[in-house]
């Protein structure tokens, strides 16, 4: 038979659940652990994202695999240190502000599901991003070049508030932030719209400012 | 099911839980970190277990006593309330939820724990004895015990009430 404070434990402990906010988990740190060599240094297992495929290492440095999560060398990314030394401010100005996906982007999350994808990033000119794809909130660091047209994300992470469908299966979640650390180019066309591709040259974003026609639309 | 979505659907209850033992959100939010962490290390484990769910609420449940092993100096957690909380509405729920919650405070962290799972999320004792590493009798007195303290406090707090009053 339940009590009284049985009753009043159950609704107390309803009171501390419901005052958790959405965690903001860091990903970048679980890739990172995903994605690192047990002592000595042998096997990367597949990245969380399933980006990384299995790729093997020797102790002290990586063959020939681009990982930029296990690369030391790479420069790190933090507000402080939007561009590096040799992208020019005018690079960080052009990519700064909100960028719209392009209608009609046909995306394939880390689970498998193709969706069109209706997200957003945002560069706040001094190293920060944000963004999101209408299920939680994506923020964390890029950093320009060391070459013109380079870009690298770090330290990203996400609020997880209503990711999930009535299935509970997750929606429309996956694919910027598992998309984001492969990014290395960005370029912004003659029609405004930008592209984000990895380092195979592939555009895995494209994107333009709110009050940039689209390419395909009559008043462009 | 994968890594990504088992964190996704799973980083909220677990943080829950987290938050109930720890009473702490700041400690809640990396506890639920580490914790995934130890998860996505383990998860060909976690995957495989019979009951992965259970697996991960151990592995936070470990890590949210642990901090409060380290913050033993603190005999009392103060549970924070979220922002705009029910703290400005004085009706008599909301001094029961905050009596309660200050008392839950002071009980050990396994015992909160064993409430929690118990009377939150309704787990059957052996589930909760596969999560606190322990045996289903010991999960029952817990529980008892978590109760009998809250009772006490309760009725220590009704007679000093009283005892004001007169």
């Amino acid at each position: 038979m339940t009590t009284e404070l049985e009753r009043a434990l159950t609704r107390t402990f309803e009171e501390i659940a419901n005052s958790a906010s959405p965690p903001v988990i860091d990903y970048q740190q679980i890739h990172e652990t995903r994605t690192r060599a047990p002592r000595g240094g042998r096997w990367l297992l597949p990245a969380i994202s399933g980006i990384g495929a299995l790729m093997v290492v020797v102790a002290g440095g990586l063959l020939g695999v681009e990982n930029h999560l296990a690369d030391k060398n790479t420069p790190s990314v933090g507000s402080s240190r939007a561009t590096s030394a040799t992208a020019s401010p005018v690079d960080a100005t052009r990519l700064s502000g909100r960028w719209v996906a392009v209608p009609g982007q046909q995306v394939t999350d880390p689970d498998g599901v193709t969706y069109e994808l209706r997200g957003n990033l945002v560069f706040d000119g001094t190293g920060t991003l944000s963004g999101g794809e209408g299920c939680g909130t994506i923020s964390g660091h890029y950093a320009l070049g060391p070459s013109q047209g380079d870009i690298r994300f770090e330290g990203l992470g996400t609020t997880l508030i209503a990711c999930t469908g009535p299935s509970g299966k997750v929606i429309d979640q996956g694919y910027l932030l598992s998309t984001l650390p492969d990014i290395r180019h960005w370029e912004i066309d003659g029609n405004g719209v930008l592209s984000l591709s990895n380092g195979s040259g592939h555009v895995l974003f494209q994107g333009v400012h709110p009050t940039t026609p689209l390419p395909n639309s009559p008043n462009s | 099911m994968e890594l990504n979505e088992f964190i996704s659907t799973r980083s909220l209850p677990l943080k829950r839980a987290a938050l109930a033992i720890t009473g702490d959100h700041s400690a809640a939010e990396d506890v639920l970190q580490e914790s995934l962490l130890k998860i996505c290390r383990r998860w060909d484990r976690v995957r495989g277990a019979n009951n992965p769910d259970a697996y991960a609420y151990r592995i936070v449940t470990n890590q949210a006593l642990d901090w409060l092993r380290h913050n033993v100096r603190r005999a009392e957690i103060p549970w924070h309330h979220a922002e705009g909380s029910v703290v400005a509405d004085p009706s008599a729920h909301v001094v029961e939820v905050l009596t309660i919650h200050t008392l839950v405070g002071r009980l050990p962290g396994r015992q909160r724990a064993a409430l929690y799972y118990h009377y939150f999320l309704e787990l059957p004792d052996a589930e909760a004895a596969q999560i606190l590493r322990c045996r289903v009798s010991t999960v029952r007195s817990l529980r008892h015990r978590g109760l009998a303290a809250l009772e006490r406090a309760l009725t220590a707090e009704d007679s000093h009430g009283s005892g004001k009053d007169v």
